[in-house]
């Protein structure tokens, strides 16, 4: 047993060794041409781009479902696409957005229906690659119930280093990559592409989780002491997806009533024929952005007009 | 509690510390310690069951003691039906009652006789197939007078409920494992660095083939409609690879835990897809199942129908199959299923080869031609019923056969690259390993210490980083 022990240990401590390693190894080509790193320039247009901003703040819904243009045009403010994409949390999205809201801005939140449900709002392995990759200096920022959802994917982070394709083979995606996004945000290099197959949501997992609900009370309270109005919209679903998980989009929609958020429209105004979606729930082709962006605009006037909002 | 989560590995952690250096010296504590484990992993599942595993437990072990004791041959009969009666009732209710009400208002409605009766929906109690069939085999040897019925009810509660494999198999049988439990255990090194060798096995089979292969699979069975054959072809040989390496993964690993608490528990394959027919492949597959099967339906089927010559044999075969196919799950696909492996024995009944089994290509590194064509048509017929395996309902099935076998079985094909790159890794380790226990049971052993070290290090490295998300094992299910 001692022998056995001994040698557990000191394999142990070998793996350890070179999941240190693997820790403390940059990123690799592959993740820097991924579309993680699009954060750091949507931090940036956070930081930088003048007011009157509108910011739209969610899961790939956003990213992959907005033109902004459309935005600027219209309703002559300065749209902020700063959505990433579900693995990353609205939690940690919404935390770090925060810093850099101004007086009077107005922010759209569109959180995919999914991350109302079980601890996916707090991010998955997306996360631990931008906080490690992408943004370190968040790393100290993370919430505890971020650390327990991410921390079962660091061996898999460490030794991905060591993987000879990542270093090997640049590969960058024709659509998912760090060029992806135009000025405001939008990714829109699949505007151009034919339709792939669309592939529609299979699964929510989890029970409805109240406090992403609570977070985002949180939010709408930390941005009115900013001086800075929050809506929330929804996602634009194909109808295979909507009608999978209608009984839960309906929930979410509800209970973000009995807050009483602002919302634009409803779930079932922006269920999108599927000739206008993309490749997975949410993501839209350019016709798909356009309709989006239309309703979301007439959607955003209701709202300011009953504000009496000047636009 | 899966073994693959953080849960188990700090459960198997501190089991392992306190069975070996807090009860080891005492070998009924260290017995109550195993069943008290094993009720907690059950637990973990679904409490609510726990009280039905106990309840069969206490039954059957009262009852293997009177039956023992039965003075006459009715008496002994009569605690014998009741034992059977218990535990098999409790599995037709949980897992088959829905299916018998579902049919039979189907049988009516064939005649336009509409009734009223409804489905139950109950929960499946997570193991309950594993755990009924080793409570029957208890059963039936002490009948049969091939054991004793074990005295220490720890013993026999620990039997019932042993966590490496209670939820799903190996189906242990009284006389392997019992013994076991009654003999002081001591640590063995050797064992012990063979068994995690094993669970390292398991874990890749597990995560890094079948997880890979599910979201292929359903991708292409759940549009099976608008794909083309060669896909259809490609998924059902996908599928296929993906339930050995699921199934056998976890076997793999149940082995492998329980050889590091110090118990060998019953092998459940031997490499299946370089069998040469099929016989040869239902005695490498599933082991524990079609052991059990042969011992307690065939041979007393056979036995019985031993006046109709062969045709008692392949009738045997045919309702032994059957019964496995159904074992599987509530569903006429399983009936299907059982139905066509044992029309598969037919030939070899016929010719008198049922029992005919060599090791392919013993000593050499590659098949000889009439190998490769005998393991490539048992293949080829174990692929294609999987898809009734696999299919929600027979129509299904045959729906996807009459698409399979159409001209665009020629045409171009979704191909999965890296997915097919890491099965012929996989089929390659197991082709090389054949003559062990476990594919990489011996491979490395001779190695220098760093070598080997750093071959185990590669392997724990690719499950990492090319294992697939995450999904529950298909045998959990029946």
């Amino acid at each position: 047993m001692k022998q056995f022990l001994k040698r557990i240990l000191h394999f142990t401590f070998l793996l350890l060794l070179i999941f240190m390693v693997g820790m403390i190894l940059p990123a690799t080509p592959r993740v820097s041409e991924s579309i993680l790193f699009v954060k750091n320039d949507k931090d940036s247009l956070l930081a930088n781009v003048d007011s009157p901003r509108i910011i739209f703040l969610g899961a790939s819904n956003l990213l992959l479902g907005l033109n902004s243009q459309i935005i600027h045009d219209s309703l002559r403010l300065n749209p902020i696409n700063a959505s990433l994409f579900w693995g990353i949390g609205l939690i940690y999205m919404m935390d770090n957005a925060i810093n850099y809201i101004k007086s009077g801005d107005i922010v759209v939140v569109s959180s995919d229906y999914s991350e109302f449900y079980g601890e996916l709002a707090y991010g998955r392995e997306e996360l631990l690659w931008t906080v490690l990759d992408v943004s370190p200096s968040s790393i100290m920022k993370l919430r505890s119930e971020q650390w327990l959802n991410i921390f079962r994917f660091l061996p898999s982070y460490s030794f991905s280093k060591f993987a000879l394709t990542e270093w090997l083979f640049k590969y960058e995606n024709a659509i998912y990559s760090r060029n992806s996004c135009n000025r405001y945000g939008d990714m829109y290099t699949h505007w151009g592409l034919a339709k792939p197959k669309l592939v529609p949501l299979k699964k929510i997992a989890g029970d409805f989780n109240s406090s992403i609900i609570d977070e985002l009370v949180k939010f709408q309270t930390r941005l009115r002491e900013k001086d800075s109005f929050l809506y929330i919209t929804f996602p634009a679903y194909d109808s295979a997806s909507f009608q999978t998980f209608k009984t839960k989009i309906l929930e979410v929609e509800n209970e973000l009533k009995k807050k009483h958020f602002a919302l634009l429209g409803t779930p079932y105004r922006y269920n999108v024929p599927d000739s206008l979606a993309f490749d997975g729930a949410g993501h839209l082709t350019k016709e798909g952005c356009d309709y989006r962006t239309r309703l979301l605009i007439e959607d955003l006037k209701v709202q300011m007009r009953e504000k009496h909002w000047v636009y | 509690m899966v073994f693959i989560s953080i849960s188990f590995v700090i459960f198997f952690l501190v089991f392992f510390f306190f069975y070996w250096f807090v009860f080891g010296r005492n070998l009924r504590s260290q017995n109550l310690f195993v069943l008290a484990g094993s009720y907690l992993f059950y637990a973990w599942w679904d409490w609510r069951f726990l009280s039905l595993l106990i309840g069969s437990s206490l039954l059957s072990f009262l009852l293997g003691i009177h039956i023992e004791k039965a003075t006459n041959e009715r008496r002994r009969r009569i605690l014998l039906y009741l034992g059977l009666l218990q535990v098999l009732g409790a599995l037709l209710i949980f897992k088959y009652l829905d299916f018998f009400i579902v049919s039979f208002v189907d049988a009516f409605s064939i005649f336009d006789i509409t009734t009223d009766i409804r489905t139950i929906n109950l929960i499946l109690p997570v193991g309950i197939s594993f755990y009924t069939f080793r409570i029957i085999s208890y059963l039936l040897d002490i009948n049969s007078g091939k054991i004793k019925p074990t005295a220490d009810w720890v013993v026999f509660f620990s039997y019932v409920s042993f966590f490496p494999s209670l939820i799903s198999g190996p189906i242990d049988r009284a006389q392997a494992l019992i013994p076991q439990l009654e003999k002081k255990r001591t640590f063995d090194y050797d064992q012990a660095t063979d068994g995690m060798r094993q669970i390292l096995w398991g874990l890749f089979k597990k995560i890094v083939v079948a997880d890979n292969c599910v979201n292929v699979v359903d991708e292409i069975f759940d549009n099976y409609l608008n794909v083309p054959a060669s896909s259809l072809l490609l998924g059902a040989f996908i599928y296929t690879i993906q339930v050995y390496a699921d199934f056998s993964g976890y076997s793999d690993m149940a082995i492998g835990f329980s050889r590091l608490i110090g118990f060998n528990i019953t092998r459940n394959f031997n490499f299946p897809f370089f069998s040469q027919n099929i016989a040869e492949y239902w005695r490498s597959w599933h082991i524990s199942l079609t052991t059990w099967m042969t011992e307690y339906i065939f041979t007393p089927l056979s036995f019985s129908f031993r006046s109709y010559g062969r045709t008692g044999l392949i009738l045997a075969i045919l309702l032994n199959f059957i019964l496995v196919g159904i074992w599987h799950g509530a569903n006429w696909t399983f009936v299907l299923f059982g139905l066509l492996h044992g029309c598969y024995f037919i030939p070899l009944i016929l010719r008198g080869t049922i029992n005919t089994s060599k090791m392919t290509a013993k000593s050499k590194l590659l098949p000889s031609l009439v190998e490769l064509r005998n393991i490539s048509v048992t293949f080829a017929l174990v692929v294609l019923t999987n898809i009734i395996f696999r299919a929600e309902s027979i129509f299904q099935a045959f729906s996807y056969f009459s698409r399979m076998f159409s001209p665009s079985l020629f045409a171009g094909t979704y191909t999965y690259p890296r997915l097919l790159l890491i099965i012929a890794l996989f089929l390659s380790v197991e082709w090389l390993g054949r003559g062990q226990q476990y594919a990489i049971a011996g491979l490395a052993l001779s190695w220098p210490r760093t070598a080997r070290w750093a071959f185990y290090t590669v392997v724990i490295m690719l499950i990492f980083v090319i294992g697939g998300k995450q999904h529950q094992f298909i045998y959990f299910q029946f």
